[in-house]
């Protein structure tokens, strides 16, 4: 098992990243538009979906903060669940990157059921790098894709996407009180940083 | 009586030349070449080990026909590979590497419902040296057919066992011929050993006008041992059809009577006396048939391709 393993790791490691870009950005960019038609109508429900989350993170109560955790674990589930299904079919890595999702989600889910929750404070430090984060996710991104020619069935939206969602992710935990939080903002970076260098791949190649 | 007893003279040479094309022996014609445009008989090139003959240019699936279960993307797929199988191509080349290719080309096949041309070409790909026969029956069933035509160890992972499973398939009739494969330059001296001193039938490495290490010492090795070559990468991933499509064909190369820059540097390959086929991959029907267009018509001499060679280094 351990040789196996050895083995593995070792094939991997005679590639170079390019080598490691198995599909094309064609192939990337039908996958969100699947992922889209899969989930409509559903899609309309992404505004509503982090207004409310918003809204109760900015609550006075407990329950408000537990419920917008809640929100969010489900919205980086759905993520891990639609988008990662779909991409497995075209990238070997996707079943390890979704757990860049799985873990925060579970996290999250943790704090809604028996932690603090989700409660966003306007005198933590990051605040405002926090809203212009969430800003980004959410309306930047997806109009700044439209307005470079994606398609509008390929545009790429809160819960549903993994870009949208890591960014708006990281944007809400800077703007939050939760304790340690640094350490949940790991996952959604490195997705960040996956997503990067695969798009960079993709328009080299 | 067969007809060509019966045929002009001139239907006689065309057949004389086509037989003489087929073996991939040269022919001589004035101003160019090594094969003259004869007729629209494909080119075919010899597999040493066999003598059977098989089209030139083949097909390659690396990220091309990884397209998942998109149903869209799969019906695009199966028209460039009935393209190819209409224009004559045989060889299709892909991998367990190669994500949902296999599957695609499984659904393409089942759809196009023609088998008889097709030589089918795969890998195994695992550093799990038992799996071997169990990924071949696995690729097999996902291309929908009974056997590969050739069998080839992917990049040299665990080449020793997956040889060893391989040559004893072979001998049972359950593939025709194995063979092992690198990209990129990756291990040469490696693949040199194996070619030295292992029966495989064919080597696949990458080999194009812009990258002319196989040259120096795998196209002579491959010529002496009698090893059947594919070449890889022959558009080094698009990048390099990209890059000379900018410019315009020189007149030269025309006049040579290479159509377009696809059928000029694919037939810079298949060209070389020691290659066998070049497997370009392409996700679209028109590029295809351009690709295609190198299975036929004139081939260019020693002299045209070291002067396609450097004019597509100087561009």
């Amino acid at each position: 098992m351990a040789d196996t393993l050895v083995t593995t790791l070792a094939t991997w490691l005679n590639y170079r990243p390019r080598d490691l870009l198995m599909f094309s950005a064609e192939t990337y960019l039908r996958l969100l538009e699947r992922l889209n038609q899969a989930a409509w109508p559903a899609q309309w429900l992404s505004p509503l979906l982090i207004v409310g989350l918003v809204a109760l993170a900015l609550g006075r109560h407990r329950w408000q903060h537990r419920l917008a955790a809640g929100l969010l674990s489900l919205a980086l589930a759905l993520v891990a669940w639609r988008f990662f299904g779909l991409y497995a079919e075209i990238n070997f890595a996707a079943p390890w990157l979704a757990a860049l999702f799985v873990i925060p989600s579970l996290a999250l889910a943790a704090m809604a059921i028996v932690g603090p929750g989700l409660a966003l404070d306007r005198r933590v430090r990051g605040w405002w790098s926090g809203v212009v984060l969430l800003a980004w996710g959410l309306v930047l991104h997806p109009l700044a894709l439209l307005a470079g020619g994606r398609s509008a069935a390929g545009a790429e939206l809160f819960g549903l996407a993994p870009d949208p969602t890591a960014i708006a992710t990281l944007g809400l935990l800077l703007m939050s009180r939760i304790p340690r939080r640094g350490w949940l903002m790991i996952p959604p970076l490195a997705w960040c940083v996956v997503s990067g260098l695969t798009w960079w791949l993709l328009l080299a190649a | 009586m067969p007809d060509h007893h019966q045929a002009t003279r001139r239907r006689l040479l065309r057949t004389a030349a086509a037989s003489l094309l087929s073996a991939g022996l040269p022919i001589s014609a004035p101003g160019v070449v090594r094969a003259a445009r004869v007729d629209e008989t494909p080119i075919r090139r010899r597999v040493p080990s066999s003598g059977e003959a098989v089209a030139a240019i083949g097909m390659g699936t690396w990220i091309t026909f990884n397209v998942g279960s998109d149903p869209r993307a799969r019906a695009q797929r199966t028209e460039v590979l009935r393209t190819f199988l209409d224009l004559g191509g045989q060889v299709v080349d892909s991998s367990p590497m190669y994500g949902s290719a296999e599957a695609v080309i499984g659904h393409a096949l089942d759809e196009i419902g023609q088998y008889d041309p097709l030589f089918a070409a795969s890998k195994v790909w695992t550093p799990d040296e038992h799996a071997t026969r169990e990924q071949v029956k696995r690729s097999a069933t996902l291309w929908g057919i009974d056997r590969f035509d050739l069998m080839q160890v992917h990049n040299l992972v665990a080449w020793e066992a997956h040889l060893e499973s391989l040559f004893a398939m072979r001998e049972a009739g359950q593939l025709r011929y194995v063979g092992i494969t690198t990209s990129h330059g990756r291990r040469h001296r490696e693949l040199e050993r194996i070619m030295r001193e292992q029966p495989i039938d064919f080597v696949q490495a990458s080999y194009s006008a812009a990258n002319r290490e196989a040259e120096a010492r795998l196209l002579p090795l491959a010529e002496e041992r009698g090893i059947a070559f594919i070449a890889n990468r022959p558009f080094q991933g698009g990048r390099l059809i990209d890059r000379v499509k900018r410019h315009p064909l020189p007149g030269w190369v025309r006049d040579a009577g290479l159509a377009n820059w696809a059928d000029a540097l694919l037939k810079f390959i298949i060209a070389h006396p020691a290659v066998t086929c070049a497997i370009p991959a392409t996700s679209r029907v028109d590029h295809m048939r351009e690709n295609m267009q190198a299975l036929r018509g004139p081939l260019p001499d020693e002299a045209l391709r070291d002067r396609l060679a450097r004019h597509v280094a100087g561009l």
